[in-house]
């Protein structure tokens, strides 16, 4: 059998990584049908969709498809993992169509005929929108692509009015902000976080987007009546400043700070902590004069 | 991949090259054949592969700090396992280092906490 190039296959996969192709049952059916007729299944294997969560988790409850089978499928012993698949614990894996259709590109770049056929209609399923797909003794349940899937520039899930990812109905729908994962309010209220949330939130990845880019910096300093206490001029050393935060009896520090990547964080450091440098050795439990500044910081 | 001599930093992982491993230490599992030196709450990770390397945990580390010892035969990355804004990959010579995880100050409990992300 003659198959396309290792080339064209990853420039299709790529393309249908992005979850943008329209969803064409049929054409999933087909190449599902020939993807279980490859791996030695009944020829009268159903195959159905799935479009709730709730039909997912009965799904993934029923199917029978254990770590024996698993071991068999990455043998790529396609008709031994179907045998096997009586031994499979009460867990359900899914195939995702996106990780699986990969094994016939590493197929064909291995000139492993045999393989490429088995798993080629993988890819074709997930070029036609098939997303998830499991297994069970005498059926197949595919779940299609998300139906909402919203990117930067960098390809990281983004979206600043709505969701950046929906699945299956009962899935909650999933809120991000250049690739951090948000809370639902912060995208749908913006007005509803204050300047005191975002800078004593408790994770520091969704800090810094709350305190960046969702309420602003400026508006933090201002609405905190932010104090420079001191500023090393190194921006990887950062500016102790001093805010003023509700119901505390005396004025909180946090060192602003760049990481490595660029990104600017905010970190709490005690009230006696004098300049930046003191937060520094802190924030690693040094003495002052023991703390070296990195020669590398990534 | 950066090199260093003395100290680095990759993200909130403060590195240091010490001479000897101090006493008070335990040893640390590996999970998938890769040691967790940074653990984030989101799964990403900062983690250096077993080969030739054995990790230790301070066993009387600080409040919010987690400090770990490597004992390195062989050359050795750390690797962040985030798909964006990844901290670059660092290279280790062989030796001994040490590994603490930033603390922050949490000011309405008034305590030090992990700097978590």
């Amino acid at each position: 059998m003659n198959f396309p190039s290792v080339e064209e296959l990853k420039a299709r996969h790529t393309k249908a990584c992005d979850l943008r192709q329209v969803v064409d049952k049929p054409a999933i059916v087909e190449s599902i049908r020939e993807w279980v007729a490859a791996i030695g299944a009944p020829a009268e294997t159903r195959i159905s969709f799935v479009s709730s969560a709730a039909e997912m988790m009965k799904i993934g409850k029923d199917a029978r498809a254990a770590r024996a089978a698993l071991a068999a499928w990455a043998a790529r012993d396609a008709r031994a993992a179907w045998a096997a698949r009586d031994a499979w614990a009460a867990w359900a894996p899914s195939f995702n169509l996106d990780y699986f259709s990969i094994t016939a590109i590493g197929a064909v770049s291995l000139d492993d005929a045999k393989t490429a056929s088995i798993w080629m209609p993988t890819l074709r399923a997930f070029e036609a929108g098939a997303y998830a797909a499991w297994v069970t003794e005498d059926e197949v349940f595919v779940a299609t692509i998300p139906t909402v899937v919203k990117t930067d520039d960098e390809r990281r899930l983004h979206c600043e009015n709505g969701p950046a990812f929906v699945w299956l109905d009962g899935i909650d729908e999933y809120y991000y902000w250049h690739g951090t994962n948000v809370p639902k309010e912060w995208i749908t209220d913006k007005s509803s976080l204050t300047a005191r949330a975002a800078i004593t939130w408790p994770n520091l990845e969704q800090r810094r987007v709350a305190c960046s880019d969702i309420v602003g910096w400026s508006r933090v300093l201002r609405e905190l009546d932010a104090r420079t206490i001191d500023d090393d001029g190194d921006p990887m050393i950062g500016t102790l400043v001093e805010v003023d935060l509700p119901d505390l009896p005396r004025p909180a520090r946090f060192c602003r700070v760049k990481c490595g990547t660029g990104r600017e964080f905010a970190i709490g450091v005690p009230p006696e902590i004098r300049t930046a440098l003191e937060a520094q050795a802190w924030m690693q439990n040094r003495p002052l004069t023991d703390y070296i500044k990195p020669e590398v910081r990534t | 991949m950066k090199q260093f001599e003395t100290a680095a930093a990759q993200g909130e992982i403060s590195i240091r090259r010490i001479a000897a491993l101090p006493k008070g230490v335990k040893p640390m599992t590996a999970e998938a054949g890769a040691y967790i030196i940074g653990h984030s709450e989101t799964g990403h990770h900062h983690v250096m592969t077993m080969d030739r390397a054995k990790v230790f945990e301070a066993t009387d580390a600080p409040a919010g700090m987690r400090v770990l010892y490597a004992i390195l035969e062989a050359p050795n990355t750390l690797e962040h396992q985030r798909p964006h804004d990844t901290h670059e990959a660092i290279q280790f010579q062989p030796g001994i280092y040490e590994f603490r995880s930033g603390r922050e100050f949490d000011h309405y409990a008034e305590l030090a906490r992990k700097q978590a992300d």
